[in-house]
C-alpha cells in the first residue's frame, strides 16, 4: 500500500534542499534502529506551531503572515460561531471540544498543504515526502472544500462541471494564488467575501458594463448582477443539520453530519456588500444549520461535565442569514437563465423569496429575499 | 634539544586535539544525523507493509 497510508521517504526528497537539514531536526524523535525509541517526541506536523513552525526559519516572509491568514485560524468560522452562540461564553459549552474535534480539522498548515494530505483528510504524505510548491488541488483543496466546492468545479453533482476546469483545465491556485492564500487581505476580516481573491475581470476585462461588445452585459449596470448570477449552474445547498455528537463507546465522541442536500439556483440581495464583493444581488447557498443543530452538545455536556450546556445555546439564532452569498463554482458561458432575457425575467422560482422561507428560518434571512422579481420583457 | 623536545610536545598535544576533536564532532554529528529514520523511511517496501498493518489496527507506533 503506497501514498496517504504510510510515510515511506523517496530517496530524492533525502538529497533535496528540504531533506538535508534533516529529519530529526523538523520532526525530533532520536537516531536510534529501535522504532518505539526512535518516535519518541516525533512531531507529526512540525509547521503547525503559530503559523510555520520550523518553516519559519527560512521562510519568514511567509509565516509572518500566515499566522493571521483565514486558511490558518479560521476566524471566519469562529466568529459565526460566537455571533448565534452569543452571548454565552465559549468555555460555558462544549464548543470548544466540539471544535478540537471537528472544526479545527480543517486548519490549514505548510505541511498540511505542501507534504501532506490536511488533517481533515486524515493526513499522510502526498508524494513520499516530496514538498509541492503548489498543493495538488484534488489532495489538499478538495479535504477541506469539498463537495460544494470540488464537486461542482468538477461536474461531479449531476450539473455541468465550471468551464474553468473543463475547458481551461485550471486548478484552485490558478485563481486563488499563494500570495492571497498566504496573506489574508485585508488584514483581521472574517467573511472570504471581503478578502482580496480572485475577479472575474482580473481575466475578463472585456465584460464590464457599459463597454462590454455583449449586450446583455451593458443592459445591466455595472455593480447590479454578479457575474455568476448569468453564468452558473444550479449548485448544491445542504438543508438541515450541522453537526451532532455521537458517543458509542466510552470517551469516543463521533461527529457526524446528516445533513439533507439540496439542489438549487437562488439569486438573492447581497448584505455583505464589500469592494470586493460590490453587487447588489449575488447567488445565495443555504447553509447547513437550524435552531437545534448543536443541541446535542447540551446532552453530552451533561454526560461529560456533570451538567448541561446552556438551553439556548444558539441563543442569537436570528441574527445570521441560513441563506449566504456563494461562489458557485459551476460557472458556464451559456446557461439556462442567460439563453434571453426572458430566461431570467419572470421567473420567480430562480430568486430567493418568502416562499423559499420556512418558520424556523433565523429572521436574518428576510434581509436576502428579492423583494420584485424582474418582469419579462416585451420581445 | 629543549626546543626539539617543546616541539615534540606541541605536535603530540596538537595530534591528540585533532584525533578527540574529530571524534567530538563524529558524535555530535551523529546525534545529530538522521540515518536511522531515513534507513527505514526509505525502505519503501518494508514502509509499505507497514502501512498495510497500520490500516488494519496490526502495528503501533510510539510518540
Amino acid at each position: 500500500m503506497r501514498g496517504r497510508d504510510n510515510f515511506g521517504v523517496a530517496k530524492d526528497f533525502v538529497e533535496s534542499v528540504h531533506g538535508e537539514i534533516g529529519c530529526i531536526a523538523c520532526h525530533f524523535g532520536n537516531n536510534v534502529d529501535d522504532m518505539e525509541k526512535a518516535h519518541e517526541g516525533v512531531i507529526k506536523d512540525p509547521s503547525e506551531e503559530d503559523g510555520g513552525g520550523v518553516c519559519k526559519e527560512c521562510h519568514e516572509e511567509i509565516t509572518a503572515t500566515f499566522k493571521d491568514a483565514m486558511h490558518y485560524k479560521l476566524n471566519g468560522i469562529l466568529d459565526i460561531v460566537g455571533t448565534i452562540t452569543a452571548p454565552h461564553k465559549m468555555g460555558d459549552t462544549l464548543l470548544p471540544e466540539a471544535w478540537k474535534l471537528d472544526c479545527a480539522d480543517c486548519h490549514a498548515t505548510c505541511g498540511g498543504c505542501h507534504v501532506a494530505w490536511p488533517e481533515v483528510a486524515k493526513g499522510g504524505l502526498l508524494d513520499r515526502h516530496r514538498f509541492k510548491k503548489t498543493p495538488p488541488m484534488e489532495k489538499t483543496c478538495y479535504g477541506c472544500h469539498g463537495s460544494r466546492f470540488a464537486g461542482e468545479y468538477m461536474g461531479l453533482l449531476g450539473a455541468t462541471a465550471d468551464v474553468h476546469y473543463e475547458k481551461g483545465q485550471m486548478v484552485c491556485a490558478d485563481c486563488h494564488t499563494a500570495n492571497q492564500l498566504h496573506n489574508t487581505q485585508p488584514a483581521g476580516v472574517n467573511r472570504y467575501y471581503a478578502t482580496e481573491t480572485a475577479r472575474c475581470e482580473q481575466c475578463h476585462p472585456d465584460t464590464k458594463s457599459g463597454s462590454s461588445k455583449i449586450a446583455m452585459h451593458n443592459a445591466h449596470p455595472e455593480g447590479t448582477l454578479a457575474c455568476a448570477v448569468c453564468h452558473a449552474n444550479e449548485y448544491f445547498n445542504c438543508s438541515n443539520c450541522h453537526v451532532s455528537l455521537d458517543i458509542k463507546e466510552p470517551g469516543k465522541i463521533k461527529v457526524i453530519f446528516p445533513s439533507d442536500p439540496l439542489v438549487t439556483f437562488k439569486i438573492g440581495k447581497n448584505i455583505d456588500i464589500s469592494p470586493q464583493n460590490p453587487y447588489k444581488y449575488n447567488l445565495v447557498r443555504h447553509t447547513p444549520m437550524k435552531k437545534d443543530s448543536l443541541a446535542s452538545l447540551r446532552y453530552f455536556q451533561k454526560v461529560l461535565k456533570g451538567a448541561p450546556g446552556p438551553e439556548d445555546l444558539v441563543a442569537s439564532y436570528d441574527a445570521l442569514p441560513t441563506w449566504n452569498s456563494a461562489s458557485v463554482h459551476s460557472i458556464q458561458r451559456k446557461t439556462k437563465q442567460n439563453q434571453s432575457c426572458n430566461a431570467c425575467h419572470g421567473h420567480p422560482e430562480l430568486f430567493l423569496t418568502q416562499t423559499d422561507l420556512v418558520p424556523e428560518d433565523p429572521a436574518a434571512n428576510k434581509k436576502i429575499i428579492v423583494d420584485r422579481i424582474p418582469a419579462a420583457l416585451k420581445e | 634539544m629543549r626546543k626539539k623536545k617543546l616541539a615534540l610536545t606541541a605536535i603530540t598535544l596538537m595530534g591528540i586535539a585533532v584525533t578527540f576533536g574529530t571524534g567530538i564532532s563524529d558524535a555530535v554529528e551523529e546525534e545529530n544525523s538522521s540515518s536511522a529514520c531515513i534507513n527505514c523511511h526509505t525502505d519503501l517496501e518494508e514502509m509499505d507493509s507497514y502501512g498495510a498493518a497500520a490500516a488494519s489496527g496490526g502495528a503501533a507506533i510510539a510518540g
